[in-house]
């Protein structure tokens, strides 16, 4: 614990330097879009290898898209794990790294028809709003838990 | 000028932008874990982007959903309109929200409703569907 006490006090990240990061991430991502999109190379916007991946061998994307918003946005007052804040994490990863495998298996001319990506863009979402809510109650005791 | 003019129009930019694309993904992911774990509460991006949210920038919500319509919802039939005109109207509707504080009229309006949980949600399905009607990618991915 003090090993990790010691590396906070090095690597002290405020709340405003995240903001930073964030806004900076995402205006870089428009800026290169904007570049992409008027050069004489096509197809090669970020919007549009997003989609190509999503709707082929990272479809995982889609979910991730749809957690992210059930995660950020909407959240449930009794998340299914309680405080076990990190609970809903890892099984996120499994569930993610599971998309991959399945993916990287899919002949790269298969394309996914649009019913399944709304599947999954739901199946997200329920994902970020119940079981990986951060707009619950902050003290939540849940009886299985 | 002319080296940076030969470097945006490499045929292999699309590779390196995807090399780009994953390396910052995991970058932010790492961030984020250390982040999560650190003495200070409440820096994780996901509580920024919470707390932005929840101070007014209701904006957000708007754009998750056009986002999704259009990377995840491709059409083949024919646009409404050009993608360039499509991007600017979604820009429009932004500025419109941002400009008339429309999130905190939402806000106020559900503050004391017990389904005030769920209020960002209609900013998601405006953007959704203004990703549907003006902003959607051609089909056939590859």
């Amino acid at each position: 614990m003090s090993n990790l006490y010691l590396v906070n006090s090095l690597f002290m990240i405020s709340i405003k330097t995240v903001e930073h990061i964030v806004i900076g991430i995402i205006g870089c991502l428009i800026m290169l879009n904007i570049v992409l999109n008027f050069n004489r190379t096509k197809n090669d916007t970020v919007n549009v290898i997003l989609k190509n991946w999503a709707y082929n061998k990272y479809f995982f994307i889609t979910f991730f898209w749809g957690v992210l918003g059930g995660h950020f946005f909407l959240g449930s007052r009794m998340p299914l794990f309680g405080d076990n804040w990190w609970l809903p994490v890892i099984l996120l990863v499994v569930i993610i790294v599971i998309m991959i495998v399945i993916g990287k298996r899919l002949k790269p001319k298969y394309i996914l028809k649009r019913r399944y990506q709304a599947v999954l863009l739901i199946t997200g979402l329920l994902y970020g709003h119940f079981i990986w809510s951060q707009r619950h109650l902050p003290n939540i005791d849940l009886p299985w838990f | 000028m002319n080296l940076l003019k030969q470097f945006l129009n490499n045929t292999h930019l699309i590779k390196r932008i995807q090399y780009v694309l994953i390396a910052m993904f995991i970058l932010l992911i790492a961030l984020d874990v250390y982040l999560a774990v650190d003495s200070i509460d409440d820096n994780t991006i996901s509580s920024i982007i919470k707390n932005n949210t929840d101070n007014g920038f209701f904006v957000l919500t708007y754009f998750w959903g056009a986002v999704a319509a259009n990377l995840f919802f491709t059409t083949r039939g024919l646009k409404l309109v050009s993608p360039n005109v499509g991007t600017i109207i979604l820009v429009a509707i932004a500025l419109i929200i941002i400009a008339f504080n429309i999130g905190e009229l939402v806000t106020d309006f559900m503050l004391n409703h017990y389904h005030s949980i769920y209020r960002y949600s209609i900013s998601m399905v405006l953007g959704f569907v203004v990703g549907l009607l003006f902003w959607r990618q051609e089909g056939k991915a590859f």
